[in-house]
């Protein structure tokens, strides 16, 4: 987890929500955090991970959007402030 | 030439044809088959998914549903849009309910018009098995006994028992 903070890199600051079980563990619907300005999904998901550690017991089944598109953990995102972020554990719709 | 014109028109003619309902309301099964209905329409295909009283010998009492709404939403569009690229369909609704859902009721219903019916039953089936894959919609099962539970469909494409890197996140 020692690459979670960037460091010295500029921060900007986005929007997380969250649902289902996520919301329960954290007891809010959404949060702002600041970021690293270009992250990896594996990296983001840390990122939130450190900032709500009581999402760890959902930690390998939670899947995260950025502006409503799902990331893949290998994918790179370059934010600019004000994105939204979903945590999105898994899904039972129907 | 006349084929051109037609292929032309064909698509905003399509995306008038898709309805995407997410609502607290109950559902009916004869409203969304109204929507879908068409005179060319040989075929309405029709699936609804309602909340079960059971669950591994535990009774359930009720069932809450939540949705991302705008994400829902635009998974289910790309639904609708895939369908349209693998089968020759006319109108498309998909209806999800959230909020409390009592038992025996109607989460989901889905209606896919067409031509001839093979075309509208392989679309319904493709439409379900898609939306318990993508769409970001969350089920809790409320049990008679014991502590409630989110549940998790065996179609999540992300989860291990789904296989991560199988399906794609489109």
């Amino acid at each position: 987890m020692d690459h979670v903070n960037n460091d010295t890199t500029e921060q900007v600051k986005v929007t997380v929500l969250f649902f289902a079980k996520s919301r329960e563990l954290v007891e809010q619907r959404s949060a702002q955090i600041l970021l690293g300005k270009r992250l990896t999904g594996r990296d983001l998901i840390a990122n939130i991970l450190n900032n709500f550690p009581s999402l760890a017991v959902i930690e390998e089944n939670l899947l995260i959007a950025v502006n409503q598109s799902y990331i893949e953990k290998d994918s790179e995102i370059n934010f600019e402030g004000g994105e939204e972020v979903a945590v999105i554990p898994p899904i039972s719709g129907g | 030439m006349k084929k051109e014109s037609i292929k032309a028109k064909t698509p905003s003619l399509h995306m008038a044809d898709d309805t995407i309902v997410i609502t607290p309301d109950l559902l009916h099964v004869d409203h969304v088959a109204e929507i879908v209905g068409a005179p060319s329409a040989g075929a309405i295909s029709l699936f609804v998914g309602t909340t079960r009283d059971n669950f591994e010998g535990k009774t359930v009492v009720r069932l809450e549903y939540e949705a991302y709404m705008p994400m829902a939403r635009s998974e289910m569009r790309k639904i609708c849009k895939q369908v349209r690229e693998k089968w020759e369909v006319m109108k498309i609704a998909i209806f999800h309910r959230i909020g409390v859902v009592p038992i025996g009721e109607a989460s989901v219903i889905i209606a896919v018009s067409s031509a001839h019916r093979k075309n509208s039953l392989e679309a319904v089936q493709y439409c379900i098995d898609t939306l318990k894959a993508t769409v970001p919609i969350w089920k809790k099962e409320v049990y008679e006994q014991g502590e409630p539970n989110w549940k998790e469909n065996s179609e999540c494409f992300w989860t291990k028992k789904g296989g991560p890197s199988k399906q794609s996140t489109v």
